[in-house]
């Protein structure tokens, strides 16, 4: 499904950057398996199908349905990621769905690529479809297909991509049916097994650790003030509770993280931490439960802005939950902490990317310079691509000196990228820890913070971590990315 | 057309572990095996020659030398010229990780360091317009400051694809200065877009050169006339192969697919799916209506997860490889019990020591030989005298039984338990290269029953019947020689080379004239042939998609028609509105060398007298055990199959470097070239 996706999708973010993932549920919505590229997908659709199961509430799917939402507050991830599915059918049953999820470029809104930095509600974030029939017998519903391609600035791009994703699901039905009629029954029963393994192998993991109660907090930065994000991770045995309580309430601005980012990013630190080779699907989450208040920002209530919280709410959940982790294992400093994203576009283009930095300080290394950290590891847009489909022109991509913390270890180090805007652009840029460095561990310095400005003729205009700007042509966008936290005291202190 | 035809043609595959020499000798076929010497791979060579008693030969040759010098971290420090504000490009690649879910993951170390790359100003635009000129005094000081540190300079600025005018200037200048530098530009060796996959390819390049030189002027002192194996699976010659090292990634694995060609075109296979199974790895190929396929992006040194190559785990070299998909199981492969109770099979592998097990070399995991041994698949006596422990198999195994007895109507419910794990772990190492052969062919929208598998390696043929059952896959072959296959490949291949332009549109045959007079100039240097041939391919996807197909070019519009029946057959559907655009213009030029009737056996001899199928006996009746139970199976030795005969299985086969595996409801019947042709 992921190869199809890949092969038939048309925007770069999906085709180079793999922004996507691809599914496989049981009847009753639980994800069985789940192949994601980026990790900040890892078991949204667990969250995701099953609410999307919930919120249908019929059982009269037919051969080559295709159901899509894009709606956070369902999908579990922003409005930029379109998630679809299809039941999987055996002896006249639906036994199973497909699902595929892909981030596109721009989804309408008040800002080419959908991430608004100043949204203070979801209704400025982009088009939401709620949950509705895309396709019946795989035959697309036109005028689903136009009330998309009508709502956004890249309607090639929506038409390609959405397509692609039909394509995948399909791949993934006509793979299923071939093994159920292969195997039959024996399908279902190795799924619930699977489920089973996962549980066990959870288990047997938690075990191996010391029981105990283990808190950290963390920061995230609006314009004027900071947001606490607070967890404790509660081991008892075999069990684990990872509770937000403590977090601060959800604002009106684009961090707020649907429960699904959450669960995503507590599951992606957990199984980085403790065994990354940790197979993953829903039996994860039965001895492992995962509790954030209601109406916080880490499970915001409708009409909450969300587009941020997928990007750098989700960086800062795996930050904080590795932070606790590190008071019982030993684990690396913070790594940027960021997704750097940059926006650019015009009236019929519309151009993101993330932008990597440097990883944390270890106990036995130097962090890595230069790299995507956590709940991403998308891949950048070479400039050559850049320069040959944009009105844009590369001008520096460097790694950012002495940016990471010092310590026994350095942290690694940023990035620094500077993109020239051959026309009048819209620019937007959405990142953090500007105010406060990747922390360091055990005496280690924070790593630099994150720069951004816009040069033009005559002036450097120095940019808040997320804010929206028009640019002129020949203005030049300068981002230097956060350096990794230092590990141990640096040898000259 | 016969390229040194005056002289003994001798054909050596050097492997990890062996180095296999095989020749043409008036009569037969002569093989000599002798251990690989990894640290002057020459020696080896040499050694080999000298055993076969040939003192001076036409050496067609697969070589790891290039390989092994990025694995090992041994090569020769190069510096990098290239565009200003853009140094660090190689260090931060795709500024992905490899592995996503370790923290504790690093990048494969910089094949240049910081203070050898320097940024030079100079500036092309995406349409080939200059912005910015060379800094020729740059140019300059880089290369004195350089020279005396290095073995070599890369030079790749931005956009050289499209307008190479400043990478030519710059090789004037650093040429002028150092005429004895070997220079390598990225728009020579890889004339494609994405900065730092071409940069890449442009420093690989650029290190093996001297590697390269230095590896074949050894051989030279010895040897008058060595070709060598590149991995699109074609040769070139010794003078060739200096300048563009970066070709010989694959060389090894390229002549195993080569060898499957030959065998396909000889018995009119139109599809066949090669499959090489070894100690640590097995890996699958394809070929289709003669052509074996090919792909144009690569990692050297990099790993594989699941068949795939994972991103970022090694350097990019753009060239035209072998498409292999590659997965951890081979004989080697460990057994392994993980947290939550799951059986696993690797991807680490027992290696050559301790080795199996059985081997009673010291190894306490069991591996996929030992699992092999217990089902009483194997002979207890290896060739070469190795003894096989059966006691040592079954007790590594019986520690990773569960005791849990499956449930009531299984066909394996109350099995001893080392017999149900060997038998557990065969399948999912089954399943694992079945991905492998999905990879090349489902992932590229072929439909693998349509297919033969031509199995081979040590371990191919004893896997081969499960692989069969896994995809309903019909019918495979073993050949003569399982083992020594790749080396056989290499005595049939052909000369090859192949390039890239970028296209513009409008000039598509303009640009492949000047491709095909470049194709005919190299390849006439290479010797006298007539019957060269020449193929034109295009890249091709629809505007905005950066995914290409490539599809056989005859004219700017009938490929594009092509391009939109291949993107339905594949993708399901088109997108009539959309553009369509020829990206990257292929051509390859190929010249046979008269390879005579080696794989034909009535004209070698080989064939037994008598056409007639005698019945063979067999040494011995064993009880083995299959997925369906244990039962009485008949042992044959390969040299008693003569053609014509028909056996069903199940049974087993044993040769000299490998055993065939028949189980029941399987048929086994021997060709005329004496290839076992297994179906069901």
């Amino acid at each position: 499904m992921g190869v199809v996706m890949r092969n038939a999708s048309f925007s770069p973010n999906i085709k180079d950057r793999l922004d996507m993932s691809s599914a496989i549920m049981d009847a009753a919505g639980q994800l069985i398996a789940q192949a994601e590229h980026i990790p900040v997908h890892l078991g949204s659709m667990s969250i995701g199908v099953k609410n999307l199961l919930e919120h249908l509430k019929v059982d009269s799917f037919e051969k080559g349905d295709v159901i899509a939402t894009n709606d956070p507050y369902i999908s579990g991830t922003h409005l930029n990621d379109m998630m679809m599915i299809s039941p999987v059918f055996f002896n006249g049953k639906v036994e199973g769905y497909v699902a595929s999820k892909a981030h596109y470029v721009d989804i309408g809104g008040t800002i080419p690529g959908s991430l608004s930095a100043g949204a203070t509600e979801i209704y400025q974030e982009g088009i939401i479809m709620t949950p509705i029939h895309f396709c019946r017998r795989w035959e697309p519903d036109k005028e689903v297909l136009t009330i998309l391609t009508s709502n956004v600035r890249t309607p090639d791009f929506a038409r390609g991509d959405s397509l692609a994703q039909v394509a995948a699901l399909r791949t993934g039905v006509s793979r299923l049916s071939e093994l159920f009629a292969k195997y039959g029954g024996r399908v279902t029963d190795a799924w619930a097994q699977s489920l089973d393994y996962v549980e066990a192998y959870t288990r047997s993991l938690l075990s191996s650790r010391a029981s105990g109660e283990y808190r950290a907090e963390d920061v995230l930065e609006l314009e004027d003030r900071d947001v606490r994000l607070c967890v404790t991770l509660k081991l008892k045995r075999d069990e684990l509770e990872v509770d937000f309580s403590g977090t601060d309430r959800q604002v009106d601005a684009p961090i707020n993280a649907v429960f699904g980012v959450t669960v995503s990013a507590t599951s992606y630190a957990l199984k980085a931490a403790l065994d990354p080779d940790l197979p993953f699907n829903y039996g994860f989450l039965r001895p492992v439960h995962i509790y954030a208040p209601l109406g916080s920002i880490l499970n915001p209530e409708r009409p909450a802005p969300v587009s941020a919280g997928n990007v750098e709410t989700s960086q800062r959940v795996a930050d904080v939950v590795l932070r606790a982790i590190s008071c019982f294992a030993e684990l690396p400093a913070a790594s940027q902490g960021t997704m750097n994203n940059i926006m650019l576009g015009g009236k019929d283009w519309a151009f993101y990317e993330t932008i990597g930095g440097g990883s944390g300080g270890r106990p036995d290394s130097d962090g890595v310079d230069g790299v995507q950290v956590n709940m991403t590891n998308t891949l950048n847009t070479p400039a050559e691509t850049i320069e040959a489909t944009y009105p844009l022109r590369v001008v520096r991509y460097e790694l950012r000196d002495n940016s990471g913390g010092r310590g026994l270890h350095r942290g690694g180090n940023g990035i620094i990228r500077e993109i020239m805007l051959l026309r009048d652009t819209t620019v937007t840029v959405v990142g953090d820890r500007m105010r406060h460095g990747p922390w360091g561990l055990k005496g280690g310095e924070p790593g630099q913070t994150s720069y951004y400005s816009l040069v033009t003729r005559d002036d450097e205009i120095i940019l808040g971590s997320k804010q929206t700007v028009k640019a002129k042509a020949g203005s030049v966008l300068r981002i230097f990315t956060p350096g990794g936290g230092g590990y141990g005291a640096p040898p000259d202190t | 057309m016969v390229v040194g035809s005056a002289q003994l043609v001798v054909a050596v595959d050097v492997g990890g572990t062996f180095t296999d020499l095989i020749f043409w000798e008036g009569t037969g076929l002569k093989t000599v095996k002798v251990p690989t010497t990894p640290a002057a791979v020459e020696e080896g060579i040499l050694r080999a020659l000298e055993l076969a008693g040939v003192s001076d030969c036409h050496l067609l040759h697969a070589t790891t030398v290039a390989t092994n010098a990025i694995l090992t971290g041994n090569y020769p420090r190069v510096a990098l010229l290239t565009t200003k504000g853009f140094r660090d490009v190689l260090e931060i690649g795709r500024q992905n990780r490899p592995e996503m879910y370790n923290l504790w993951f690093k990048k494969p170390p910089v094949l240049v360091p910081r203070e050898r790359r320097v940024g030079i100003r100079e500036r092309m635009s995406n349409t080939g317009e200059e912005l910015a000129p060379l800094d020729e005094l740059a140019v300059r000081q880089a290369a004195e400051a350089l020279a005396g540190e290095v073995e070599g300079f890369a030079i790749s600025f931005l956009n050289s694809h499209v307008n190479p005018a400043h990478e030519l200037r710059a090789r004037e200048i650093v040429a002028g200065l150092l005429p004895q530098q070997p220079l390598t530009l990225s728009s020579e060796v890889d004339r494609q877009g994405k900065e730092y996959e071409r940069t890449s390819t442009a420093v690989i390049n650029a290190i093996l050169k001297p590697v390269m030189a230095r590896y074949l002027a050894k051989l030279g002192k010895k040897i008058s006339k060595v070709d060598v194996m590149q991995s699109n699976g074609g040769f070139i010659t010794s003078a060739a192969a200096q300048s563009m090292p970066a070709a010989f990634i694959e060389s090894g694995p390229a002549a195993g697919a080569i060898a499957v060609k030959s065998l396909c075109d000889k018995l009119g296979i139109p599809r066949a799916i090669g499959f090489d199974m070894g100690g640590t790895t097995a890996k699958a190929s394809t070929v289709i209506d003669g052509k074996l396929s090919i792909t144009n992006e690569y990692e050297v040194g990099g790993r594989a997860s699941m068949g795939r190559m994972i991103r970022g785990s090694g350097y990019p070299v753009r060239f035209a490889f072998v498409d292999l998909a590659e997965v951890s199981s081979g004989g080697g492969t460990i057994i392994w019990r993980d947290r939550g109770g799951a059986l696993r099979v690797g991807p680490r592998s027992a290696e050559a020591v301790p080795g199996p097990a059985c081997y009673g070399k010291g190894g306490k995991e069991p591996t996929l030989t030992d699992a092999n041994l217990v089902l009483n698949r194997l002979p207890t006596q290896l060739a070469g005298g190795l003894k096989l422990v059966r006691a040592l198999a079954l007790e590594t195994l019986e520690s990773l039984a569960t005791g849990n007895k499956r449930e009531a109507g299984s066909a394996k419910g109350g099995l001893p338990g080392a017999v149900e794990v060997a038998l557990d772990a065969v399948s999912l190492a089954t399943e694992e290269m079945a991905r492998a052969i999905r990879i090349v062919t489902v992932e590229r929208g072929l439909d693998p029953t349509e297919f033969t598998i031509v199995a081979y390696g040590g371990a191919g043929p004893l896997h081969v019947a499960g692989i069969m059952d896994s995809l309903g896959i019909s019918k495979s072959i073993i050949p003569s020689y399982p083992g020594l296959f790749s080396a056989l490949g290499l005595l049939l291949a052909d000369y090859r080379h192949d390039f890239v332009l970028s296209s513009t549109p409008g000039k598509e045959h303009e640009l492949f004239a000047e491709l095909v007079s470049r194709g005919l100039d190299t390849i006439k240097k290479e010797g006298d042939f007539e019957d060269i041939t020449v193929t034109k391919l295009a890249d091709i996807r629809y505007k905005g998609q950066s995914f290409e197909l490539t599809v056989p070019y005859v004219d700017a519009d009938s490929v594009k028609a092509e391009f939109r029946r291949l993107y339905l057959e594949k993708y399901g559907y088109t997108i009539e509105s959309n553009p369509v655009e020829i990206v990257n213009l292929r051509l390859s030029v190929t010249a046979s060398r008269r390879t005579g009737d080696i794989l034909d056996v009535e004209k070698t001899g080989a064939l037994s007298a008598s056409l007639e199928a005698q019945k063979p006996h067999p040494i011995e009746v064993r009880r083995v055990w299959f997925e369906s139970g244990e039962l009485s199976a008949p042992i044959f030795e390969r040299k008693d199959l003569h053609a014509g005969v028909l056996l069903d299985g199940p049974l087993v086969v044993q040769s000299f470097d490998a055993t065939v595996l028949v189980p029941p409801n399987f048929t086994l019947s021997v060709d005329r070239m004496l290839n076992l042709v297994l179906t069901h």
